[in-house]
């Protein structure tokens, strides 16, 4: 399993390391935390005081999730027979599942949400936690009936149409995500809506538009006082699109807000680390990249964690980083769906099985069609010696015009394979352009690739 | 039953998991969805209840408008008070349902978080959340954490009147609270009657909350009499899939504007149909009567009458007994619970939270 070494943490983020107590725990000696020794569990649900089986991976901070969970297990157990507790227990596992990355917490909140259902019918809102669980484990036709049925009971149902509307966009559908986002906006309001828009300006090149609604929902989410997580994940995205463009001083301010507002917020801390890389600061995007995989090791952190050894010229450490991608891949079939994505590009780009990329590439495409599915397809198969089949979906993923330095990259080194020259050359420098530190190895092949 | 309690915790769920859904940070490059956060937004502008009662002495009035329903322990709910949200209480002294006398709270962040209030569009004073204010003209203003006073068994009227299957009737074996042991975020005014026309004066109290949007504030909850919009906006007179639709209408409607949209209409017919259903049926007449009392959607209070609700509400007035009986046509009807808090005879009454 994963080692955690002895942390070496650069004084660039000492602050980090103070603010994520957690890591204070690693040592060279323990490995990851231990599950719960297997007690019999006659409902992981409602079994009050236990973590439920399967609880966090990592680090993440979550005492006060945990202390809400626990105190509507003791609740039920009083009172066995209240379908609102069922329903906020479901919500807080999921809450759970989105903060640890563990996603068996899904599981236990769809549990709870049939539950819900069952002694309640009319509970609407555990059935929109079951659509959006759905949407989580990447079951996106599945998710889009569940929505459009809930819908057809419950008119005001807007969770559902968020459903809809996201598992669309996940499958490439922009019409019909863009229609239940309009949807949303009237019949709801705030920063949870405005920043779906936000992604849909980003896909469709309008960079500035997405970085711009962000900005406005973090505010506005601030002002009504909302949860320290939502406000952190605007900042968080309106540092990624910022990092998109190349304002990496932009990028880590929003970082750094995502942090001041969720200290051991794991991707603000990966944020951090991809500007490090842009400010060719390899140890300290090491320091960040570490603090974010000891909180969750999901297989595109580890991945970038092993790219940053490996232009350090630490294969070792690389090695163990891209072992662990691998052991996810084979984790159990969940796991694998939801991440097959990064785990395609990821044995694409090191040539790790290569046509194994390609077959899950591929096949997800079938049911889910958006520009970065094409994306991974175009690349999975200009890596196992099929350039020529490449071109088309890598030209695909380009149709809504995304400024996305790594979806450019891959288009322009196929375009070179097949001896576009033009064409490739243009597109690896509007890469750079965008941003020149974009990614460990990728930003290093295109300029190798452009005779710089 | 306080209107927001039965569909509003719900509510407050159902608009609180939009937002468990991801979205793709795109510079990782995975390209793959995250999970992004759910909102708490809505714990801040969601009204529970609203109260308004005489003192022992008859000399001062006291104002209650409760907010964030299960503060802190309902999934992404904190114990605050909304920084960018209005929160109004109003008092109609001229029974035209358009407010005379408003009072308009602001809070900030921080913790304790600072609290300022305007009466009438005049800043009257400021301090922080846990503190009593004082006031000129003697009135005086506490906001924070409190016990939620509401006591209602949820789950037997789901089971007795809504349909649910969970094996519950009102006053059965296993009947409970579900309100006991948790709090919401209270703001209470203790005025001098002088302030609201004087005794014997018959005044309209409500309460609402407003947000920002493009500039403008705009009303996001209203609340007067409890139950209102849970008895009367319901699936019977509105229809499964356009019910949250009507409730949704009914908070954002002026007290003095909701006799103009049928909501009239829909307190008749389901006085008429739940009367019917507990063998005690209303004539025409009578939900007509009824109905030209519950809208627009005030708390009727007489200024220093003791009495309490329909009279203006106290804290532990069972209204939810007083709702079944009226709505049923059948006096005695009730939920078996009664008031489990502990209040105290001072300022601010309320108890202190779990």
């Amino acid at each position: 399993m994963l080692k955690k070494r002895f942390l070496l943490i650069p004084i660039g983020a000492v602050v980090v390391a103070l603010l994520s107590y957690r890591l204070a725990g690693f040592d060279g000696a323990n490995s990851r935390p231990n599950r719960p020794a297997a007690a019999v569990v006659q409902d992981p649900v409602t079994q009050p005081g236990l973590p439920a089986a399967g609880t966090a991976i990592g680090a993440a901070d979550i005492s006060d999730t945990d202390s809400r969970i626990s105190f509507w297990q003791a609740r039920i157990k009083a009172n066995p027979k209240s379908d609102a507790q069922y329903q906020y227990l479901g919500q807080l596992f999921a809450l759970k599942g989105r903060q640890t990355g563990d996603v068996a917490q899904y599981a236990l909140a769809t549990q709870a949400f049939e539950k819900a259902i069952e002694l309640f019918p009319g509970n609407v809102a555990a059935r929109i936690g079951l659509a959006v669980n759905l949407v989580t484990l990447h079951r996106w036709s599945d998710a889009i009936d569940q929505g459009k049925q809930i819908l057809q009971s419950d008119l005001r149902a807007i969770g559902a149409v968020a459903v809809i509307g996201d598992a669309s966009l996940e499958i490439g559908d922009l019409d019909t995500a863009r229609a239940a986002f309009e949807t949303l906006r009237q019949k709801a309001d705030g920063p949870s809506v405005e920043s779906r828009f936000a992604r849909i300006a980003f896909l469709t090149g309008k960079t500035d538009q997405a970085i711009q609604i962000l900005d406005g929902a973090a505010q506005s989410a601030a002002d009504l006082n909302g949860s320290l997580e939502e406000q952190a994940f605007y900042h968080y995205s309106a540092g990624e699109y910022r990092f998109s463009k190349g304002d990496v001083d932009g990028a880590e301010r929003e970082f750094e807000s995502a942090l001041g507002t969720l200290p051991n917020y794991y991707l603000a801390l990966a944020g951090r680390g991809r500007v490090a890389f842009a400010r060719g600061d390899v140890e300290g995007a090491i320091g960040f990249y570490r603090a974010a995989v000891a909180i969750i090791p999901k297989p595109e952190l580890l991945a970038y964690l092993g790219d940053l050894y490996a232009v350090k010229g630490d294969q070792a450490d690389a090695e163990e980083q891209y072992q662990a991608v691998e052991f996810i891949a084979k984790l159990s079939e969940i796991q694998a769906q939801v991440f097959n994505r990064e785990i395609a590009l990821f044995e694409a780009t090191h040539h790790r099985a290569t046509a194994h990329a390609v077959e899950i590439a591929v096949a997800e495409l079938e049911t889910r069609k958006d520009i970065y599915g094409y994306d991974a397809a175009a690349w999975a198969l200009y890596n196992d010696n099929q350039a020529d089949k490449a071109l088309a979906p890598a030209q695909r993923a380009q149709l809504l015009g995304t400024q996305d330095p790594k979806l450019l990259y891959h288009l322009g080194m196929i375009e070179l394979a097949l001896g576009r020259a033009a064409d490739g050359q243009g597109h690896l420098r509007d890469a750079l352009a965008l941003n020149p530190g974009f990614d460990p190895l990728g930003a290093a092949a295109a300029r190798q690739a452009l005779g710089q | 039953m306080p209107k927001s309690q039965v569909p509003r915790l719900a509510a407050v769920a159902t608009a609180a998991v939009i937002l468990a859904i991801g979205l793709a940070p795109l510079g990782v490059g995975a390209a793959d969805h995250l999970d992004s956060p759910t909102v708490s937004a809505l714990g801040s502008t969601d009204l529970t209840d609203v109260y308004a009662y005489s003192t022992n002495d008859s000399t001062r009035t006291v104002l209650i408008a409760n907010v964030n329903p299960g503060a802190g322990v309902l999934p992404n709910s904190t114990t605050l008070f909304g920084t960018g949200v209005q929160y109004n209480i109003t008092v109609d002294t001229n029974g035209d349902a358009n407010p005379d006398v408003t009072y308009l709270l602001r809070f900030a962040a921080g913790s304790p978080q600072t609290v300022k209030i305007w009466r009438n569009g005049v800043l009257w004073g400021a301090g922080t959340t846990g503190q009593t204010i004082v006031l000129a003209s003697g009135t005086k203003l506490w906001a924070g954490l409190r016990d939620d006073p509401f006591f209602f068994d949820l789950d037997a009227f789901k089971g007795n009147i809504l349909g649910a299957s969970n094996g519950r009737m009102l006053c059965d074996a296993n009947k409970v609270d579900f309100f006991k042991g948790l709090n919401v975020s209270s703001i209470v005014l203790l005025v001098p009657n002088a302030e609201l026309g004087g005794n014997g004066k018959t005044v309209g109290v409500s309460a609402n909350t407003a947000v920002q949007k493009a500039g403008k504030w705009v009303q996001v909850d209203q609340m007067g009499r409890p139950g209102i919009n849970t008895v009367f906006n319901n699936h019977l007179v509105a229809g499964d899939a356009s019910v949250n639709s009507v409730k949704e209408l009914f908070n954002r409607t002026l007290p003095s504007e909701q006799a103009g949209l049928g909501f009239k209409a829909n307190v008749i017919a389901t006085l008429k149909a739940v009367s019917t259903a507990f063998a005690h049926p209303y004539t025409d007449a009578e939900a007509s009567g009824l109905a030209d009392v519950l809208v627009p959607d005030v708390l009727t209070y007489k200024v220093g009458d003791k009495t309490g609700f329909l009279n203006g509400r106290r804290l532990s007035d069972d209204v939810i007994d007083t709702l079944l009986a009226v709505g049923a046509n059948t006096p005695g009807a009730s939920d078996c619970i009664a008031n489990d808090s502990t209040f105290s005879g001072s300022f601010p009454y309320e108890g202190t939270p779990n």
